[in-house]
This record gives structure tokens, C-alpha cells and sequence, in this order.
């Protein structure tokens, strides 16, 4: 993907999704507006990306506001935990939900460190994740 | 199988398997639910990846997402998910072979609609693509 991606639907909260891996980030989005109540999805794979829509969210547009932040914490070059950091700072009051393949303890203690919400690991139920998403961006 | 990742019309047109180990159990289940919210036709059962072989033979799905290649059998088509978003995901549609870097959903959706428009009878499934 080469660009953040914003798709509107019809409710009010809105979800910042980045993963490099499209299609979970695309089906994630779906799942979400369809069964956590939100009503659209900022999308971003990289954090190029995900600087770009914190701008855009700086300067007002409102395509870009979301009440909620779920990050692959994997990404490459360990950009999870620097985009967390950043996140925070952009926007202090939106929740993130981490999301790692990494089951050992550390990068979850570091995520919670750098600011993130809750950690799920991917072997967490597709349930838990809608019901993590739910909770926080509710 | 998730009752939220199931197709709701009553007609199922397709079956569609999901097997990915559970490492990844949420994008198993996460794919298999987005599938079946915007494929209302379709039936999508998740599988852990031990347990491939017994629902392929007991559920006969049309279309199968699988991080493992194709194995014995023959489907409609077999999509070969990489969960490596640098690596192709190997695809298998009815004789044709493609591949996609980081599939996108679009692409995904389109090989299960194209699944569902190719001849499904029991003889023609004994020739399905390997």
C-alpha cells in the first residue's frame, strides 16, 4: 500500500488500523466496522504512513481522526514500538491496542512501556481482539 | 467454527476453508470473519493447521487459504497465504496459477467469487486443480 487509506461508513468512531500485512489489515477494518461498532478506518502500513496520518490529523481533516489505534507491533525494523511512542505524543487520548506474534514477555512490557493500551498476542481469538477493540475504543 | 465468521444465507454457494496455525489464530479467525461478513454466501470454517487433512476430507471445501501448500486432493482453488507480507502468496484458480505480494482482500474476495462461478459437481471435482 502506498498511501493512508480512509474509508467512511456510516458511525461515528473510527479506527486507525496499521499493519504491513494488507490483507489482515483490510479484513481487521471489516471485522471491526461490522461487529465493534466502529464506522470507518483510517488505514496505514508503515510508519511513514501512520506520520503521515497523524499530520493529517493535526492539521483537522477530519478523515483522519480515530478514537482508537491498533498496531502490528512487528513491524518492520521494530517501528511498533517507535510508532507507539509517537502516537502518544500525537494524540495522548486515544487508546492503542498492540497486537505481536512475539508470545515472550518482553515486547508486550515494552509496548505497555511506550504507551500502548493492551497487548493481545496473535494467538488471541478473533473475539478477543473485536471485545479489546470494543472495550477500548468504546 | 466462529458463529460470526459464518455466511448468513440459509444457500451456501461456497465452502471456504481457513487453516493457519495457531501462532496466528487471530488472523485465521479475523480472515475467516471478514469473509463471511462480505461474502453472505459462503460457508467459512476455521481450522488449525494439525487439523487440515481431516476437514478437508470431511468438509470438501471449494476454496481453501492455507499457510501450507497445496497437499493431496484437488480443489477448486487453493490459496497459499504467505504471513509474510514480502513473499507471494501462491494462488490456484481453476488451472491457473498466479501469485500476489501481500494480497490484498479485493483479491482474496475475487477468487472466492470466481471460485463460486466454476462447475461444482462431484464428477468436477475429481478434476479440479491439484
Amino acid at each position: 500500500m502506498s498511501e493512508t487509506r480512509s474509508i467512511e461508513r456510516s458511525g461515528t468512531k473510527r479506527v486507525l488500523l496499521v499493519d504491513d500485512h494488507d490483507l489482515f489489515r483490510e479484513v481487521l477494518g471489516v471485522v471491526l466496522e461490522h461487529h465493534a461498532g466502529f464506522g470507518g478506518s483510517v488505514h496505514a502500513s508503515s510508519l511513514a504512513e501512520v506520520r503521515r496520518a497523524l499530520n493529517s490529523r493535526e492539521e483537522g481533516r477530519g478523515s483522519d481522526e480515530f478514537d482508537l489505534a491498533v498496531v502490528d507491533l512487528d513491524l518492520p525494523g521494530g517501528d511498533g514500538i517507535e510508532l507507539l511512542e509517537e502516537l502518544r505524543e500525537a494524540a495522548p487520548g486515544v487508546p492503542v491496542l498492540g497486537i505481536t506474534a512475539d508470545g515472550a514477555h518482553g515486547p508486550r512490557a515494552q509496548a505497555l512501556r511506550a504507551g500502548a493500551s493492551e497487548v493481545l498476542a496473535t494467538t488471541a481469538s478473533g473475539k478477543e481482539i473485536v471485545a479489546a477493540a470494543r472495550r477500548l475504543g468504546g | 467454527m466462529l458463529a460470526w465468521a459464518r455466511g448468513r444465507t440459509s444457500e451456501v454457494q461456497t465452502r471456504v476453508l481457513i487453516a493457519i496455525e495457531n501462532e496466528y489464530r487471530a488472523y485465521r479467525e479475523v480472515i475467516a470473519a471478514g469473509i463471511g461478513t462480505l461474502r453472505p454466501g459462503t460457508e467459512v470454517t476455521t481450522v488449525e493447521l494439525d487439523w487440515l487433512e481431516g476437514e478437508l476430507a470431511r468438509l470438501d471445501p471449494e476454496v481453501v487459504v492455507c499457510s501450507r501448500p497445496a497437499g493431496s486432493g484437488v480443489r477448486l482453488a487453493w490459496v497459499e497465504l504467505s504471513l509474510d507480507p514480502t513473499r507471494p502468496t501462491k494462488i490456484s484458480l481453476g488451472g491457473r496459477r498466479s501469485e500476489s505480494t501481500n494480497l490484498a482482500l479485493e483479491t482474496l474476495l475475487a477468487v472466492i467469487d470466481d471460485a463460486d462461478g466454476l462447475p461444482r459437481s462431484r464428477g468436477s471435482r475429481e478434476g479440479r486443480v491439484p
